[in-house]
């Protein structure tokens, strides 16, 4: 952390051309641009979960205070030698030097109770963490596994054990059989596992339906080794989780019981002790020392599994732990103007020949750095381009290769550990980097609108299709609701959608229907710039040329500018005016999408064009880029025709190993 | 279509044998339920497919997603039960003599490779557990110096490095875990592979790499395999036959480039002039060919038109040449429809 925070501490001193990152930044095809992180779900990190725990403050508080009580449980007897039932003279006396913490009403030492005390609770605690969590893992991981009507019985089973009152059953339980610690453990755990089968339950079942179990079936597991091997080893943090759950339920629940002098109340554990101190009226006559201890106790070790707890969750979902940082991402407030002014390098030029004497977007030597806690990694290294007026510019490549980057640091979308640490972007000639935040607002839908990959499911499920297209007029424009619901009307019809559908929600839609919805929101405002990012992705190829065409249409009527981002050079050479491959957050070719089509000059760009065979012709053997090809040290885009860009290079590290000949 | 029901003999490599088929399916159907608890609705998501997989071929199964095509790829792999129909495998009728489970057995001739390679391998598991459970179960190994020795070759097949065995998934590309998923399926030596899209989920420049690779298992070692996927091109560069499903329904079977060069059913028609095509970029504006497609279906009142006839009265396979079947009410050898059709496809029809 703290080089990130000394690195951007420099940085916001002298933005611009200072801060550039090393010209052989390179990203590989393998890692992401997105930076390292863990899973978000149920399966623990591997490596370095023990670690991050012990590094996590939440845990080590609460190891340290579980630890403490570990201690006083061992050596107990060395800490409070003498008998703790021992009943003297001396009752009722306030702490003192010869008892710490007081006698209680039979004139037994409160410390030696206490101490001695958490060996029962504690034991009792964790026997029934243990075993209410291992029939819960047994039931949640059967049921989810055999399904139907394994499944039926055994939620029914969980649910009415939910469903009856915990209390009133504990107590019946507990007032029929002979009274005994074992018995507290019997009724804790018939009454605790059932929370913890339900938990694993549903977690499991969404484990089931992942391709890993089927693909273990396919290959011949069995059942218990599927749920034990396959399903459980995901389900750690979950797991640990409710042990820790179902502990504090048991201590707490030890307590109750014997307060109540259900359990055996000639056991010392901190539930007699406050049964005894009740009985003998120690609140009454204020002797607070024999009721604290012990509470305190209780409270105690309840904080430091819940702070245990909380970690695990922090640890197993770095989400919680990325911290809120204002206006994260923009790193070179008004730096844009000077580098700008320093535009005239090689890189620059390859973007000056958009059509149009002031181009829409102008996007010089942008730069954006994922901080990572261990490395940096450039995402968007020197990147240039500009569109012109209802232009269509497509960005190419794969996963990783920073095209939704640069994309969203147009947008000022990014958030920490993103960083734009050089460059600039200019809308119609406005400085977009160093905007404040009223004029991001309406730059963001009514300039320039973004249509994401996800975009179908970006729509609200619970508000109708109208309501949400009126809440973009109302929020940014003053009109009433009657001229905003007509405006919603004309916009469904104008991507061909009835206007009946405007009460529809968005699951009565087909996806195609729905991603036609948000393109109608993204262009509610008219604006000058739609930036797509892998608009069709998700969608089959039919309703793929529908979207395709409904936006030519659409620009046909509205005139706007289109930023085009896909990894399908056949969609993008088809639609687009002029278009750039990107790799490793570098342009590694730029031209008219024709002169792509027809002449590809990068190995990158000829790989990419390769992987989709044709539809006509004879068949003949294509290839790919070979598994762990990278290119590395990408230079600056050189001009090699007209409008044709392209960085130097060389072939490939390692030429893909030769193949049969063609079929 | 040829009907026949040879008890194949041998395995995969087996010259005389090939051209009948290894995988045999015959009027399957699948119902899913729908609705709640107590709803008896179903929907159909395989209303009667016949569909042969032959010995040492790759057939594609290509459709829009929904059309049913990865539930059959789930019913051979035994992960879905069919509600009826035949499967025969080897010319066993395996719903008949292992009715509630496959055996392992079973397992050993039929693997499966899954869409997505992210959720397809354990995170839990380094890369040698995959293939040493799939050795190990299926008895492929006798000591731990022929265990090595195998898990070596193995990676060798899928061009990995084999010091990715030692690694765990979430450390290798997507391109990387596709071919540790086959690697787990060839490791059992089956005679059929269904691999359902698998390179959907990759990125594009190591697709191709994948469909070599499937080529290869094909050229070299005469495994089967039936190739889920929805893009064309994919079928017609990797696959000898091409099927085409609607609907949970095979609307067109046939050799693949034949059938890509002229296709005969509206729906493959619309399939096909849908893929977008550099080569055509420039002669097709997007929008013409919606106007255009508008035009031919109007026409031809094609699945998309639903004016339901072909719900009321099913349509029958019509043979357009040897081994190249169509079922479509308005299947006429060379109408204008056709042509028109072939237009849009930006295909010459040779």
């Amino acid at each position: 952390m703290s080089v990130t925070e000394s690195t951007s501490a420099s940085l916001g001193a002298a933005p611009g051309a200072g801060s550039r990152p090393a010209p052989n930044a390179h990203l590989d095809l393998a890692s992401d641009a997105t930076p390292p992180a863990g899973p978000s779900g149920g399966p623990l990190p591997r490596r370095g979960f023990v670690r991050s725990l012990l590094r996590n403050r939440k845990a080590t508080v609460g190891v340290g205070i579980l630890a403490l009580f570990a201690a006083l449980l061992l050596l107990a007897p060395l800490l409070a030698p003498s008998d703790p039932t021992l009943i003297t003279d001396a009752g009722s006396q306030p702490p003192s030097a010869e008892h710490l913490l007081g006698t209680t009403a039979k004139g037994q030492d409160v410390l030696a109770l206490t101490i001695w005390g958490a060996r029962s609770s504690l034991a009792v605690g964790f026997l029934v963490g243990l075993a209410a969590t291992l029939v819960g893992v047994t039931v949640g991981l059967a049921a989810a596994y055999f399904g139907k009507v394994t499944d039926d019985v055994l939620s029914l089973v969980t649910n009415v054990f939910l469903l009856l009152p915990g209390l009133p059953l504990l107590v019946v339980l507990a007032a029929f059989l002979p009274p005994g610690t074992g018995t507290v453990i019997v009724v804790l755990v018939v009454t605790g596992w059932a929370g913890a089968a339900r938990v694993l339950r549903s977690l499991a079942l969404s484990i089931r339906a992942k391709d890993f179990v089927a693909a273990a079936t396919v290959t011949g597991e069995g059942a218990g080794w599927v749920m034990f091997r396959e399903l459980l080893p995901n389900m750690a943090s979950i797991v640990m989780s409710t042990f820790l759950g179902t502990v504090i339920f048991g201590i707490g629940s030890q307590a109750g019981l014997e307060f109540l002098g259900l359990g055996d109340v000639s056991v010392v554990s901190w539930g007699t002790n406050l049964y005894w101190a009740s009985n003998d009226g120690a609140l009454m006559v204020g002797a607070w020392w024999a009721f604290l201890p012990s509470g305190l106790c209780i409270a105690l070790v309840a904080f430091a599994l819940s702070l245990l707890n909380y970690a695990v969750d922090e640890v197993t979902n770095p989400r919680l732990r990325v911290p809120r940082r204002r206006r994260a991402g923009v790193h070179a407030p008004g730096g844009g103007t000077v580098v700008s002014a320093a535009a005239g390098t090689a890189t620059s030029r390859a973007s000056a020949n958009g059509h149009g004497a002031t181009p829409v977007l102008e996007v010089r030597d942008l730069t954006v750095e994922y901080r990572g806690e261990n490395r940096t990694v450039v995402g968007a290294d020197r990147v240039s381009f500009t569109i012109g007026e209802g232009e269509v510019f497509g960005l190419a490549g794969e996963s990783g290769c920073g095209k939704s980057t640069v994309a969203h640091a147009i947008m000022r979308l990014l958030r920490a550990p993103a960083v734009i640490t050089g460059g600039s972007v200019r809308f119609c000639g406005r400085d977009v980097l160093a905007m404040p935040d009223d004029q991001l607002r309406s730059f963001r839908w009514r300039d320039v609108a973004m249509v994401f990959q996800s975009a179908m499911s970006s729509l609200n499920p619970v508000m109708t299709i109208g309501d949400q297209i009126v809440d973009v007029y109302t929020t940014h424009e003053r009109v009433s609701r009657r001229e905003a619901l007509r405006r919603a009307a004309d916009l469904l019809e104008l991507v061909k959608i009835d206007r009946s559908r405007l009460r529809a929600y968005p699951h009565q839609l087909s996806g195609g229907m729905r991603q036609r919805v948000v393109i109608a929101m993204a262009v509610a405002l008219r604006p000058r710039l739609l930036i797509m990012d892998e608009p069709t992705t998700a969608l089959d190829v039919v309703v793929q040329q529908e979207i395709m065409a409904q936006i030519a249409d659409l620009r046909r009527e509205l005139g706007f500018a289109v930023l085009f981002i896909t990894h399908d050079m056949s969609l993008m050479i088809e639609l687009s005016d002029r278009m750039a491959v990107m790799y490793g957050g570098r342009f590694v070719e730029s031209a008219p999408a024709a002169t792509i089509l027809a002449e590809p000059r990068h190995p990158y760009t000829r790989a990419l064009m390769n992987a989709f065979p044709p539809l006509t012709g004879p068949r003949t053997e294509l290839r790919g880029l070979a598994e762990g090809v990278r290119f590395t040290d990408i230079g600056d885009l050189v001009e090699v025709a007209g409008g044709h860009w392209v960085a130097p290079h060389d072939e490939p590290h390692d030429a893909p190993r030769d193949q049969e000949v063609p079929a | 279509m040829s009907a026949t029901t040879d008890h194949a003999p041998g395995r995969s490599g087996d010259v005389t044998s090939a051209g009948t088929p290894v995988v045999q399916i015959r009027g399957l159907v699948k119902d899913f339920p729908v609705g709640g608890l107590f709803s008896r609705a179903t929907f159909r998501a395989l209303g009667g497919v016949d569909l042969d997989v032959r010995r040492g071929e790759i057939l594609a199964l290509v459709g829009e997603s929904g059309s049913g095509k990865s539930t059959i790829a789930r019913c051979v792999a035994r992960l879905e039960q069919p509600t009826s129909g035949t499967l025969r495998v080897d010319g066993v009728d395996v719903l008949r003599t292992e009715p509630r489970r496959a055996s392992r057995a079973y397992r050993a001739k039929v693997q499966m490779v899954f869409q997505d390679p992210f959720g397809s391998l354990n995170p839990a598991h380094r890369v040698e557990h995959f293939l040493t459970r799939a050795l190990r179960l299926h008895r492929r190994t006798a000591s731990a110096v022929a265990l090595r020795s195998r898990l070596a070759e193995l990676m060798d097949t899928v061009d990995l490095d084999r010091a990715l065995l030692d690694a765990y998934p979430h450390e290798l590309s997507g391109g990387q875990r596709q071919r540790v998923a086959i690697a787990r399926a060839l490791a059992v030596e089956p005679e059929v592979i269904l691999a359902d899209e698998p390179t959907s989920m990759l990125d594009v420049s190591v697709r191709i790499g994948i469909l070599n690779l499937m080529r290869r298992l094909r050229d070299e070692r005469g495994i089967s395999l039936l190739y889920i996927t929805h893009d064309l091109a994919a079928a017609r560069y990797v696959a000898d036959r091409t099927t085409v499903m609607f609907a949970g329904e095979v609307v067109e079977a046939g050799e693949s480039t034949a059938l890509m060069a002229d296709p005969a059913h509206p729906y493959t028609q619309l399939l096909l002039s849908a893929v977008p095509d550099p080569q055509r970029a420039g002669t097709f504006d997007p929008a013409e060919r919606a106007a255009l497609r508008a035009q031919v279906l109007g026409a031809t009142t094609c699945p998309y038109a639903a004016d339901g006839r072909c719900r009321d009265d099913s349509p029958v396979h019509h043979a357009v040449a040897p081994g190249w079947t169509v079922r479509c009410h308005l299947y006429r050898p060379q109408t204008e429809v056709a042509r028109r059709a072939l237009d849009v496809a930006g295909t010459s029809n040779a």
